[in-house]
């Protein structure tokens, strides 16, 4: 009687330890399946790096303390500073296809300069008043040295991705240094 | 496709299998990254800028505050009730005292970096996004960063 060969067999189906792996396949499964719930690709997010200035100094209380160091990387003198100022669509307001939370006039002022110059307005679309900016930046970059600061001074009912937008142009044009400034008072 | 004549069923070879599981689980294991919900909230749209630089580590602590396109602060911040500035302020002049007294016990050398990450919504409006800045000064907090997107999801 001819008996099955074993070691055959054995051999066909690769190495046989004796093993139940199933509850490890299914542990591995399982484990698998928790880290491709957890992956979280976040390749896309930079930042922007920026320095607060000190706050108005008060009485010493002896508990609130400033690092002398920190202070020296504070941000440069605002005086030769160029002014980018962008004012809004009201909310709830529609001007010209532009909607609320959207910029409305875009103004830009050297320091010499007495009064602010209109650059861009509602009556063209947003991208050719962000390209007349530019050019405007460019310009006054390459004027003169040490003109590397930009003032921008937005207002309170900017959306946020439009303040990033016209950050884009001024460090586009070509200045190292952008500074916020407290929204305008003005309701647009 | 073999088959077994004989009826005795045909053995599968498990191990190829096996190897690729444990190669995938290795992969996500070395990308995982236990972040807490702060850090990546899924529900903040983040404006695109394409002069932001990568992200970098270079801070002692980093404390994230989560802004959405109402203005609210979201993520681990939303149990609490920070309606007002003054209200931040304090809340974040009471974490970097935590973070400085954790670091001198530590035995830390030197001043602890802090950096604030202020992830806010793209719609959300600049005077949100000021009042959270001035919150931040006002608590002594010198370094901050903006997240954005470098391109366009």
């Amino acid at each position: 009687m001819n008996r099955p060969n074993r070691h055959d067999n054995r051999e066909a189906a690769g190495v046989n330890l004796g093993a139940i792996i199933t509850p490890m396949l299914d542990m591995s499964f399982q484990i698998l399946a928790f880290f491709i719930m957890t992956y979280h690709p976040s390749g896309f997010e930079g930042h922007v790096n920026g320095n607060l200035t000190p706050p108005t100094p008060r009485i010493d209380d002896g508990k609130t303390q400033v690092d002398a160091k920190l202070l020296e990387e504070v941000g440069p003198e605002m005086d030769e500073a160029v002014q980018v100022v962008v004012k809004t669509i009201p909310r709830g307001a529609i001007e010209r296809g532009r909607s609320d939370g959207q910029p409305s006039q875009i103004y830009v002022k050297k320091t010499e300069d007495a009064v602010l110059a209109l650059v861009g307005d509602t009556d063209e679309p947003l991208a050719e008043s962000l390209r007349k900016l530019t050019v405007r930046l460019r310009s006054m970059q390459q004027a003169g040295p040490g003109r590397g600061i930009v003032r921008l001074e937005c207002r309170a009912d900017l959306k946020h991705r439009y303040v990033m937008e016209i950050y884009d142009v001024c460090k586009g044009a070509g200045f190292q240094n952008v500074s916020f400034v407290a929204p305008g008072r003005s309701k647009n | 496709m073999s088959g077994n004549a004989s009826g005795e069923g045909c053995d599968v070879n498990l191990t190829p299998l096996l190897d690729l599981v444990l190669q995938l689980i290795m992969f996500f294991m070395i990308t995982v990254n236990f972040v807490r919900i702060d850090q990546f909230d899924d529900a903040i749209r983040l404006p695109v800028s394409t002069n932001a630089t990568p992200l970098d580590n270079t801070a002692d602590e980093y404390i994230f505050l989560n802004l959405d396109g109402e203005g609210k602060l979201v993520g681990s911040l939303a149990n609490f009730t920070l309606d007002t500035p003054g209200k931040l302020r304090t809340h974040l002049f009471r974490e970097k005292q935590d973070i400085e007294r954790t670091a001198s016990k530590r035995g830390l050398p030197g001043p602890t970096k802090v950096v604030v990450v202020l992830r806010a919504d793209q719609n959300v409006r600049y005077s949100k996004v000021w009042e959270v800045l001035e919150s931040c000064k006002n608590a002594t907090f010198i370094h901050w960063q903006l997240r954005v997107m470098t391109k366009a999801a």
